[in-house]
């Protein structure tokens, strides 16, 4: 649902027709939700309108029993809508599949559409009970779905739902869309030092201090509660929380821990063994149970190394070997420095580990405003901060240097004491932002609401609490970004978009790091120049089948450099899908020059469309298409039927 | 509803005046006593309770937590002497305290001696269940709806008894839900529709078959004739009781057992007319305000509130309108608020706050045209002061804040507090008039004596805030005074709950902080570790609902046969109760 939503947000930024001020004729369109498999249609379905011709509409709308909809006070621009029902992959507009491409409709003034029909697929759901080792059910315990999808030609694996299991340890994970998923009892053994604890319930420190503290705790998800109550076990002076969604561990009367490590359905300790399920549209798949096993665990501790004052207090995690197609996700332990750079992890089964330290710089946390008000009523207490209107500009990026830590960790049968990991300062990336073009270059006030992001090659995460803004310029249009662990990165801008501006590159030593990936190691790269261009290219078109136009076509373009696949990151600007409208005409806009394939596909059946072995045969029948600076293509594709 | 308590008569055996001692020593870390023991399933027979969680507890020391093994045990070693109290909870079991004679009710504390060995079993009942089928008026699953079961308890800050949620549950998309682990007891059962904490949702349409005609016969009519304009009312789903009503009087109890599963507690939820409220703020000098937050709150005294869902935020555009949606009918308090921008930093002056606040009556109409004028709040100035011997404490480390109290159903809106300058002064800003109690959390081995206004403490009297204030005084003391005792019965193994409360009536105000309970020990004693000084009287009665203590009625009841009793600052007195012949 939110990729979705996102979609369609992001397609209502940037269509630019504005509505016409002169009261014109509002327009009119009309149609029904229907049952994907059986055509029958659905009351009761939620349509929401988006985009530029929905502009002044502020109503979603309920189905009747007859599933029509009909929204009312549209007006010239484009048009997208979407249907939610509970039971159903949330749909849209022009889909031929579950969460599949989305059809944008132009509307003009005083139009009137009746049969904008939407198709709504049943959604899927994964069901099963969650067992302990003597066949009790496991109750209140976090069950997670990951579904398979290819970032930059690697499987990896994306949250996809959860559920907590009830008093019989049943869970249901229901509106799953087709797909292989693998589903997981993820279980963190999260350890805080007691005095961090303290500084909450007893009121140590400052403000500030609680702020700092509780930003570094929520980054590890770790609760903030009392050690030595039914929230946290006490362990010599390191509180275990036993957060709600996880099993209770247990003491061995020898000593030591009984932990319940996270397993994978049916029986895997780390998801790279996990059994995968492949979902059909509307199917639901119960009997994926699964049972906890207790293992013993030893505690882990050590120090890390850094510059006075820059170890305490910072989150490190313990990541399972095996478990890299998640990402940081599910971490076997996590834990939090005292003041001393000291950590302690307590109940680490046995296996093979990585510790991962980010230190991301601290901003200075926002003072007191006197926004902040309780409000009590009927019983309650509430404290509530509505966040401030408008954009808020980005704070300046600090002196301070990131520092990092990956450390392979094999644990055994024996407490690991006294481990010392340095920190090491993360490279930076310096330089400054170019307007190329006859344009008015924008103002300076908006120069600086850019946000400059690093992209791992690899498609995996960016560094957590930096991932979306890595820098920003300034209002010359300077730039340094924070310290990133080393590694290829691709530098690209997000943030608000400029009118009439389009980000085209980002050169470096004569090649674009926008699309090549840059080795930052141990020395900041600096001379990076980010530039945007008033003339985009475009490659536009027909999507024809049989020699007529095809409005269920689906335009995909990405590089004939098969080698660049794998480094394209997880926001790839050169691999592209764009539907076709009822027309049959596609559009990419802002696609960087370079060669391409291009290929339509009828999009009705599931599946992941960024699967390598997949664009290596689509790619067969493709056409290439080279595409200069500035250049605005017109390249009619034929339908090939789905291989 | 209130539970009429068993009241004892009571004399004065002895009172030994013990000497105002200087501080507490500090409790020793570890001792030589221990508790062992299991935990159990409350059935025929007992089965050991795996894995169930156990806290134990006494006063002035940090908590310590077992977790049981496979038989049911947990083991609590090297104890200091003192007094425990032990509870245990497990997932779908019901969370009891050692001794307790309910869910929810006081256990009775462990006297340990050093050296001591002591055994305790706690029992836990099974949760109860309740689950349904949630439908709305077409026999459909509704949109992000939540179940939520409450029960009649007296709230925290409250002196009466109010419907307050025991828990809750989503509603999946074949409409069941399934609610757990409750304790035995009476229950209500209600849905609630989707509320956003943020006015961005947009409004909800029906859609009618005249809508549907209309825009047909448009299409056929072609662009150029005008199209007649369907209205399309908002709806929204306001909070329904099972068996299907809105209104909470006509709700139906539902009793569950310890352990039952209630299954078939179906209803259906209806869509209602939901209204916009919309206006204007204007900042004090007429024009549009910059960073101004808008906010409404349910106070609709029919409708259970739920905290964080009966509160919604709206954005000002730039010419200082906002525009609430799906708003149901009821009474709401609508503010705003704005702190211009200022200096900050750890000793720059207090942000200037300006507010504004007036009611709002929504009966399914839309209400437009509000206009809200920004106006500076008040302004609450004073000093913390320390009396005593022990190290002071860092005055910038502590906190300041205004509790409303609340009177009948009112939303009270209060500030987010303050910290305390180095020189002990503080400043809070943007306060809004109403009743209130000046707090701080002092840290140990402080206390706050009095935290005054106007010369009145306003720990014990709400202080009206009108105007302006320049004269509040809060001070700390270190010198801790405690009551303590023993009942005798005759019997032996003497089990009640001691209830201490303010002599003077005026300070009947709950949440007060000289109304205190404590339950005996399984030895007959009782301890109140931290009474502010003052007249007391003392009385001691068979059971009392949690929160009942609070309540006038019971406290007038209880105080013709209490015994009167004076507390000194720092003083440790001993109390000694007989219960007399019969009780």
């Amino acid at each position: 649902m939110l990729a979705l939503l996102a979609l369609v947000c992001s397609l209502a930024v940037a269509a630019e027709t504005p509505p016409q001020s002169d009261a014109p004729q509002s327009a009119i369109v009309s149609g029904r939700v229907l049952d994907a498999d059986t055509g029958r249609p659905i009351p009761g379905a939620l349509v929401t309108a988006y985009g530029s011709a929905a502009a002044s509409v502020t109503a979603r709308i309920l189905t009747n029993q007859g599933g029509f909809f009909v929204v009312r006070g549209l007006h010239r621009g484009s048009l997208a809508l979407t249907a939610v029902k509970s039971g159903f992959v949330d749909a849209a507009y022009g889909q031929q599949r579950p969460a599949g491409g989305l059809q944008m409709i132009a509307i003009d003034e005083g139009q009137r559409l009746v049969d904008l029909d939407i198709r709504i697929w049943k959604q899927g759901a994964l069901t099963g009970a969650l067992l302990d080792e003597t066949g009790d059910p496991v109750i209140g315990a976090r069950v997670r779905a990951f579904r398979q999808i290819f970032v930059a030609a690697r499987r990896r694996y994306t949250p996809a739902g959860e559920a907590i299991t009830d008093d019989r340890g049943v869970y249901r994970i229901p509106h799953l869309t087709p797909g292989d998923y693998i589903v997981a009892a993820p279980s963190t053994q999260t350890s805080i030092p007691a005095e961090i604890m303290d500084t909450f319930f007893a009121r140590t420190g400052t403000d500030a201090a609680r702020a700092d503290l509780a930003l570094e705790m929520r980054s590890i998800d770790a609760p903030i509660v009392p050690a030595g109550s039914e929230y946290a076990l006490a362990v010599g002076g390191i509180a275990m929380t036993l957060p709600p969604g996880t099993a209770t561990p247990t003491s061995r009367p020898s000593g030591g821990l009984l932990v319940y490590p996270t397993v994978f359905y049916p029986a895997a300790a780390v998801a790279a063994q996990a059994g995968v399920v492949s979902l059909r549209s509307g199917e639901e798949r119960g009997s994926i149970d699964m049972q906890l096993q207790p293992s013993r665990s030893v505690t882990l501790s050590g120090m890390l190394g850094a510059p006075a004052g820059m170890a305490s207090h910072v989150a490190v995690r313990l990541l399972p070997v095996g478990g890299e197609a998640l990402g940081e996700d599910v971490a076997t332990a996590t834990t939090i420095t005292d003041s001393t750079g000291t950590f302690t992890f307590l109940g680490v089964p046995s296996g093979n580990y990585v510790l991962s330290v980010l230190r991301v710089p601290r901003l200075q946390q926002a003072p007191d405003d006197g926004s902040k008000i309780t409000v009590q009523a009927g019983g309650v207490r509430v404290s509530t901060a509505a966040p401030p209107p408008g954009p808020v500009p980005p704070p300046p990026i600090p002196a301070d240097a990131t520092l990092w830590a990956l450390v392979p960790v094999t644990v055994g049968a024996e407490d690991l004491t006294n481990i010392v990991v340095p920190l090491s300062p993360g490279p930076r990336m310096a330089g400054h932002v170019e307007f190329d073009g006859a344009e008015t270059p924008p103002p300076p006030s908006v120069v600086a609401t850019l946000r400059i992001s690093l992209d791992p090659a690899d498609g995996s995460a960016p560094p957590q609490g930096i991932d979306y803004d890595a820098g920003h310029p300034d209002e010359t249009g300077q730039f340094t970004t924070y310290g990133v662990p080393p590694g290829r990165y691709l530098a690209n801008v997000t943030g608000p978009s400029i009118p009439g501006w389009f980000f085209k590159g980002a050169r470096y030593e004569g090649r674009d790091i926008a699309d090549t990936p840059v080795e930052m190691t141990k020395s900041d790269i600096t001379g990076v120049v980010l530039t945007f261009t008033d003339n985009p290219s475009r490659l536009s078109g027909t999507v024809r089948t049989n020699g007529s136009a095809d409005p269920a076509g689906l335009v995909m373009a990405f590089p004939v450099d098969e080698d660049t696949w794998s480094s394209s990151g997880s926001r790839p600007r050169r691999m592209r899908v764009a539907r076709a409208d009822k027309n049959g005409l596609y559009s990419f806009a802002n696609l960087p020059a370079g060669d391409y394939y291009v290929v339509a596909v009828r999009d009705d059946t599931p599946g992941d469309w960024w699967d390598p072995a997949r664009l290596r045969s689509l790619s067969r029948a493709a056409r290439q298409v080279h595409l200069t600076d500035g250049e605005q293509k017109r390249q009619d594709v034929e339908t090939e039927a789905r291989r | 509803m209130i539970r009429a308590a068993a009241l004892l008569a009571i004399a004065v055996v002895a009172a030994h005046p013990v000497e105002a001692q200087t501080r507490d020593a500090a409790a020793p870390a570890t001792g030589t006593a221990s508790i062992a023991g299991r935990v159990l399933s409350d059935t025929q027979p007992p089965r050991p309770l795996r894995r169930a969680v156990v806290t134990i507890n006494a006063p002035d020391r940090t908590g310590s937590t077992a977790i049981t093994d496979d038989a049911g045990r947990f083991a609590f070693a090297n104890l200091p002497a003192g007094r425990y109290t032990l509870s245990a909870s497990k997932r779908g079991w019901v969370a009891m305290s050692y001794g307790a004679r309910a869910s929810g009710r006081p256990g009775r504390s462990i006297p340990l001696a050093d050296g001591q060995r002591a055994t305790a079993t706690l029992q836990l009942p099974r949760g109860a269940v309740i689950t349904g089928v949630i439908t709305d008026q077409n026999g459909s699953v509704p949109q992000g709806v939540s179940v939520r079961v409450m029960r009649y308890a007296y709230a925290f800050n409250s002196s009466e008894k109010r419907l307050l949620p025991a828990n809750g549950s989503g509603v999946d998309e074949r409409g069941v839900y399934r609610i757990h682990s409750l304790p035995p007891g009476e229950y209500y059962v209600a849905a609630f529709g989707p509320r956003d904490f943020f006015s961005q949702s947009r409004d909800l349409h029906l859609t009618s078959d005249v809508d549907v005609q209309e825009a047909q016969r448009a299409v056929q009519a072609g662009p150029t004739t005008p199209v007649t304009d369907v209205v399309q009312r908002g709806v929204g789903v306001t909070p329904v009781f099972y068996p299907g009503t809105p209104n909470m009087a006509q709700a139906t109890a539902i009793t569950v057992r310890a352990g039952e599963e209630r299954a078939g507690v179906d209803f259906t939820i209806q869509y209602v007319a939901v209204s916009h409220v919309s206006g204007t703020v204007q900042g004090p000098d007429g024009q549009p305000p910059v960073n101004a937050r808008v906010t409404l709150v349910t106070n609709t005294p029919s409708i259970p509130d739920t905290g964080i869902e009966g509160i919604r935020n709206a954005f000002l555009d730039n010419r200082g309108q906002f525009d609430f949606s799906a708003i149901a009918p009821g009474q709401y308090v609508l503010m705003a608020r704005m702190a211009p921008p200022g200096p900050t930093g750890p000793n720059a002056p207090p942000p200037q706050v300006l507010s504004s606040i007036v009611d709002v009556d929504v009966q399914g109409d839309d209400v437009t045209g509000l206009t809200l004028v920004l106006q500076e709040g008040l302004t609450v100035t004073g000093t913390v002061r320390t009396d005593g011997t022990a190290p002071p404490p860092r005055l910038n480390a502590l906190r300041v804040n205004l509790a409303a109290v609340q009177t009948g159903n009112a939303v009270n809106i209060s500030t987010g507090g303050t910290t305390v300058r180095d020189d002990g002064s503080f400043t809070l800003t943007g306060v809004t008039p109403g009743r209130y109690r000046l707090t701080l959390f002092a840290p140990t081995p402080w206390l706050v004596r009095s935290a005054t206004i106007g010369g009145q403490d306003s720990l014990d009297l709400p202080v009206e805030i009108r105007e302006s204030i320049d004269d509040a005084v809060i001070t700390l003391t270190d010198r801790k005074s405690e009551l303590s005792g023993r009942i005798e019965n005759g019997a032996g193994g003497a089990d009640y709950s001691i209830v201490l409360f303010p002599e003077n009536r005026a300070f009947w105000v709950g949440p007060a902080r000289r109304i205190l309970t404590a339950r005996t020990a399984a030895d007959g004693t009782y301890l109140f570790g931290n009474v502010p000084p003052g007249d007391y009287q003392l009385a001691a009665v068979d059971d009392v609902e949690p929160g009942e203590w609070y309540d006038p009625a019971f406290l007038q009841r209880l105080a013709p046969s209490a015994m009167k009793i004076t507390i000194a600052e720092g003083e440790k007195k001993v109390q000694d109760i007989k219960i007399g012949g019969g009780g």
